[in-house]
């Protein structure tokens, strides 16, 4: 290890789903640690387990057995409200289906985590972070668009601005480009590794995608539950956040 | 504006189809209300008025009983065996209540139901036993007398009822005149059969009359308690024919009953009038308990005011003592006033509200609108089933989209805002437009009049025509009901929604 903060540590993490009456082992004794501002990539063939082990780092199911470990913080002693509020201060989501709020115009949607928390910033200071994500994410001229007034590509966008709204510490990416075209995934990925760079925010998504995962500074490649590839490159990381972005 | 508030809102004309289907079922729902609780409350009104105005006071204190008692009598399957009861220490409860400060008026009552004849022909009447004086006082307003007069305070006779006279008149052959003398027969299991010999004072009606109370007459207090049976306090000479005097003086047993050939009975069998139509001879025309009892009546102490006692109403035999309240009194306080120190003085007696007092045909109002509740009831539960299923499609619709929403940190609680949101909103907006759809049908009727198709409406519109009134309370108590319509739709839904877990936002 290179000595920088461990941001989720799973132990020996197993996951079993009841189907019928048999069991479905979908994580099967999975441990690895990820490390702040990692861009790490979760690939495997479908039902290796990849989505059940973002599920797990997003708090949005519980393991069967093991240890999930969110910013220090152990998942398994947490009760839903708290799970919640450590999905919102902590978490970015961004979806395969991009899961916008289709009555919510662009600007509405990437403010909307901000507007669930206990502790909300100025109004100012939330409009400045907000087009500052917007600017980021190219999509300024599209701020009063509804979802449905947006490509495929522009939904992404905004669904990533929305992950970061909250200035997460983990922005959980499920298949991002899953329903993008080849270019449009591109593009997607290079935007998500842009925004790594400046804010320092870890990025750890699930994908079939092989040009993503040669983005990708840490690949954890499953099979059957099973971890049966971890690669680590040693990459050189680029300024901690953007100078002048808001912190 | 919240973003709960802007998510419901903008959900509500995002779907807008259900939300029409929703709203137009709540507008029509609330207008129903408005309009139904409004004709009820017209009418609940207008019979309140008429009977406390002119037939039974705020309160009325009768003699402890049990069963209807009302100011007709007695209602109910055993009301021929069972014997009305009278007021026990009236003059004691007489001096108290219309001395109470909360008391304008007082009127000591009896009723009796009565055979009328008057020159072969018959008709039926219920005689309420009144004091004129007490009487005028209390219901300054409520007869207009169409011949003759009212009964003057100590007088003997009756003024009889337009319905009645009409049915004695029917064949055009007789007129009632004042001055006419009319056979009143009284007829009970209890009290057995009583005759009286009535001299008539006038004809009247009620003006506010239905077909309840329209053959009721006016008739001194002494003949009506020799009607119903009661302790008979003054003894008058009746007035005999020529073959009522034959047939009750100078004969003796013997005579009576010897043989037959001979006997009085020999004439009075060729007599049709004794044993035809309207025969009343053989009534029990006096009973002699009765006679005893009446002499040495207590002459009570004058009272100043209103408690003025006269001497009939301080003759023990009455069978209401009817109570009309000063403006503003609680008619319930006053009863339980009046109750607590009838207790306290030992008097068997009972204090009832007016529509006790009035019985089952004012009843029929309070009745129609337990009806009329149960249907808003039903209509209650059906908007909310139809309120709820569209909800739960609507809440299973989003399942992604309140997955997403508690993925991205949203509390149950927020997604339960929205919820119960949406449900208020359109549930308020509709009713809103409902409230306003009542009131407009409301004006037309009341514009237009409901006019009673017949008696049993007469009745329950409290009068010919109805012209309904929008009551605050209807309005009130139709939003109430639609807000809890609301709330009670969005239970079901909510908890669907709340069920749905955040890795639901995972499975597109």
């Amino acid at each position: 290890m290179n000595g920088r903060e461990v941001i989720v540590e799973l132990v020996d993490v197993h996951k079993v789903y009841p189907l019928g009456e048999t069991e479905v082992h979908a994580v099967r004794g999975v441990s690895f640690r990820v490390e702040k501002g990692d861009f790490i990539s979760i690939t495997g063939p479908s039902g290796s387990g990849k989505s059940t082990i973002l599920n797990l780092i997003g708090c949005i199911d519980k393991p069967t057995s093991g240890v999930v470990k969110i910013a220090g913080v152990e998942t398994g002693t947490l009760n839903d409200r708290q799970l919640t509020e450590l999905r919102q201060k902590t978490l970015g989501f961004i979806f395969q289906s991009f899961n916008l709020i289709p009555v919510l115009d662009v600007y509405e949607n990437v403010e909307f985590p901000l507007l669930l928390g206990k502790e909300r910033p100025g109004k100012r200071e939330t409009e400045e972070w907000i087009n500052f994500l917007l600017e980021a994410t190219g999509l300024a001229s599209h701020r009063r668009h509804k979802p449905s007034e947006l490509s495929g590509g522009q939904r992404q966008r905004v669904a990533i601005a929305r992950a970061l709204a909250t200035k997460p510490k983990i922005v959980l990416a499920d298949e991002p480009t899953a329903n993008l075209d080849s270019k449009t995934g591109k593009a997607i990925i290079e935007l998500m590794k842009k925004l790594n760079q400046e804010l320092d925010t870890t990025f750890i998504f699930s994908t079939h995608d092989p040009e993503i995962v040669a983005v990708a500074d840490h690949v954890i490649r499953l099979q059957d539950g099973r971890i049966v590839e971890e690669i680590r490159s040693g990459r050189d990381r680029g300024p901690a956040a953007k100078a002048g972005a808001p912190s | 504006m919240s973003v709960a508030l802007k998510i419901a809102f903008r959900n509500i004309l995002r779907h807008k189809t259900k939300t029409l289907i929703v709203g137009v079922l709540i507008a029509i729902g609330i207008m129903v209300l408005i309009v139904g609780n409004s004709l009820m409350d017209t009418a609940e009104r207008g019979i309140a008025q008429t009977y406390v105005e002119s037939y039974t006071g705020h309160l009325l204190i009768t003699g402890r009983h049990h069963g209807n008692v009302t100011i007709m009598g007695l209602e109910g399957p055993d009301a021929m065996d069972a014997v009305m009861p009278v007021v026990p220490s009236f003059a004691q409860v007489f001096e108290y209540v219309a001395n109470h400060p909360r008391v304008a008026a007082v009127n000591p009552q009896a009723t009796a139901g009565a055979l009328v004849d008057y020159e072969h022909r018959r008709g039926l009447t219920q005689a309420f036993g009144i004091d004129p004086e007490y009487y005028q006082d209390m219901f300054p307003d409520n007869i207009e007398i169409l011949r003759g007069r009212m009964l003057l305070p100590g007088e003997e006779g009756i003024v009889l009822n337009e319905q009645v006279v009409r049915r004695l008149e029917r064949t055009g052959e007789v007129r009632v005149q004042p001055g006419d003398r009319v056979i009143l027969t009284g007829i009970s299991t209890a009290g057995g059969v009583r005759v009286r010999e009535v001299p008539v004072r006038g004809v009247f009606r009620f003006r506010h009359g239905n077909p309840a109370v329209n053959f009721v007459s006016l008739v001194d207090i002494t003949n009506v308690r020799a009607l119903a049976g009661m302790k008979l306090l003054q003894v008058t000479e009746a007035e005999l024919t020529e073959l009522e005097a034959r047939l009750l003086g100078g004969v003796d047993e013997d005579e009576l009953f010897g043989g037959l050939e001979d006997s009085l009975f020999s004439d009075l069998f060729a007599d049709a009038d004794v044993f035809g139509e309207g025969a009343w001879l053989f009534a029990d025309v006096l009973d002699e308990d009765a006679l005893l009892a009446g002499f040495g009546a207590p002459e009570d102490e004058p009272v100043e005011g209103i408690g003025a006692v006269s001497a009939a109403a301080q003759s023990d035999a009455w069978h209401f003592l009817l109570v009309k309240l000063v403006d503003g009194a609680d008619p319930k306080a006053v009863a339980a006033e009046l109750e607590q120190w009838l207790a306290a003085h030992g008097i068997d007696a009972m204090v009832s509200d007016w529509l006790s007092g009035a019985g089952a045909v004012a009843s029929l109002a309070t009745g129609t609108k337990l009806v009329f509740n149960i249907v808003v009831v039903v209509i209650a539960v059906v908007a909310v089933i139809i309120i709820m299923n569209t909800l739960v499609i609507s809440v299973t619709e989003r399942t992604t989209e309140i997955g997403t929403m508690r993925a991205l940190g949203a509390q149950k609680s927020f997604v339960r805002r929205i919820i119960v949101w949406e449900t208020v909103m359109t549930a308020g907006l509709f009713g809103l437009v409902g409230v306003a759809a009542g009131l407009l049908v409301l004006l037309i009727l009341n514009w237009s009049g409901i006019e009673a198709p017949n008696a049993f409406f007469e009745v329950l519109f409290g009068g010919k025509v109805l012209r309904p009134v929008p009551s605050l309370r209807s309005i009130v108590s139709s939003l109430v009901i639609v807000l809890a319509i609301g709330v009670a739709s969005s239970l079901y839904p909510v908890s669907i929604a709340l069920r749905t877990e955040p890795v639901q936002a995972m499975q597109e």
